[in-house]
């Protein structure tokens, strides 16, 4: 569906997968790569563009971070960092932020993209296997002969 | 669930027994060897991907987050799962100089002339280097030093190094970065290079046998 505001701006109208409708300038959603190619497809012209992968919560906090992005230019680039810092930590824990991540590829927004596996990647630096197992619910899919070698292989890692 | 942990726990009981036994010259090739195989487990698992309400993960996010990741940890993650132990990253790095994530082994582009074009490792005192896990044990333990580290190439997951001493002497290593393991190459009998108004262009080459 495309609405046209008084300032001429068009609108999107984005779908969630629990059925949520976000109505967003095209600016804003073109944020996204998925979506701006859509949109260039003549995706977007009837009715919303549904987004298969993405909960409304999540992609409430998407189009908080695209529209803080599409609104910014260079010039205020230390305010957008701050911001950006906000941003991932107010996302609290790395549950919500693999969430954030994974709408974030799916949707091909680079910054977001970069920005989250970043604050991940620091959560992680120091933690051990296990650790990271636990964190992400991940099975240790290795035989107890797989595992040896890989332990045996990487021992220095954990010196 | 509890089957797994105590195959876990086994097979950490018999990497504590094996832990004093020096690594053998065997990983090092073994590593290279096995790569297509370990590669298809780690697509297989793209199939358990897809569980609703639960934190899940794809191998485009590991590899997202495991590329930001210092090498020691990119190292130890090896063996969370299948999924994290990828094999490629080191070359994926290496061959594009221009990628930021460079700094992770602590290189920077050369800009003496008397090295190789190409990258060197940048002037961490040797200790430093240790603590980050960036360079092998054993090329370490040869002493305290102001040797200037020449990275040649990657191949297969292995890094050549040129090593020049102070002395002007230079030794050629091979690198495996996700073993840790480094092997001093035989000494080549070749001009030397600091000689002044002298050109020389080597090439190193590799084969199987």
């Amino acid at each position: 569906m495309s609405i046209t505001t008084e300032n001429n701006e068009k609108m999107i109208t984005l779908m969630s997968s629990d059925g949520e409708e976000f109505v967003v300038e095209e600016a804003v959603a073109a944020q996204s790569q998925t979506i701006k190619h859509l949109i260039e497809d003549g995706c977007s012209t009837e009715g919303s563009i549904p987004l298969p992968n993405v909960t409304g919560r999540v992609l409430s906090e998407v189009i908080q971070y695209c529209k803080k992005h599409s609104s910014s230019d260079d010039k205020e680039e230390k305010e957008l960092e701050a911001w950006d810092a906000e941003f991932v930590k107010a996302a609290d824990d790395h549950v919500a932020l693999t969430d954030l991540m994974m709408a974030a590829n799916f949707l091909d927004i680079k910054g977001l993209l970069d920005l989250v596996a970043q604050t991940l990647a620091n959560m992680i630096t120091g933690k051990s296997p296990e650790e990271v197992r636990r964190m992400w619910n991940i099975k240790n899919d290795f035989t107890p002969e797989e595992a040896e070698k890989v332990r045996k292989e990487n021992q220095w890692a954990f010196e | 669930m509890s089957s797994w942990e105590n195959q876990e726990n086994m097979a950490s009981m018999e990497i504590k027994q094996n832990k004093s036994r020096a690594p053998d010259n065997k990983l090092l090739v073994d590593q290279a060897k096995s790569t297509n195989t370990e590669q298809l487990v780690t697509s297989t698992n793209m199939a358990a991907a897809a569980a609703p309400n639960r934190s899940y993960l794809v191998p485009d996010i590991v590899e997202e987050i495991l590329d930001l990741l210092p090498i020691k940890s990119i190292v130890r993650f090896r063996s969370v799962s299948s999924l994290f132990a990828i094999k490629f990253i080191v070359p994926k790095l290496l061959h594009d100089p221009c990628l930021p994530n460079f700094s992770k082994f602590g290189m920077k582009p050369s800009d003496d002339p008397s090295l190789h074009s190409g990258v060197v490792l940048s002037d961490y005192g040797v200790g430093d280097v240790k603590n980050q896990g960036y360079m092998a044990p054993e090329l370490l333990s040869e002493g305290p030093d102001q040797r200037s580290y020449c990275f040649l190439g990657p191949c297969n997951g292995l890094v050549c190094l040129d090593v020049t001493n102070h002395d002007g002497k230079w030794e050629t290593f091979v690198w495996n970065p996700f073993t840790g393991i480094c092997r001093k190459l035989p000494h080549r009998e070749l001009p030397n290079r600091k000689l002044p108004h002298k050109c020389y262009i080597y090439a190193y080459g590799f084969g199987y046998d």
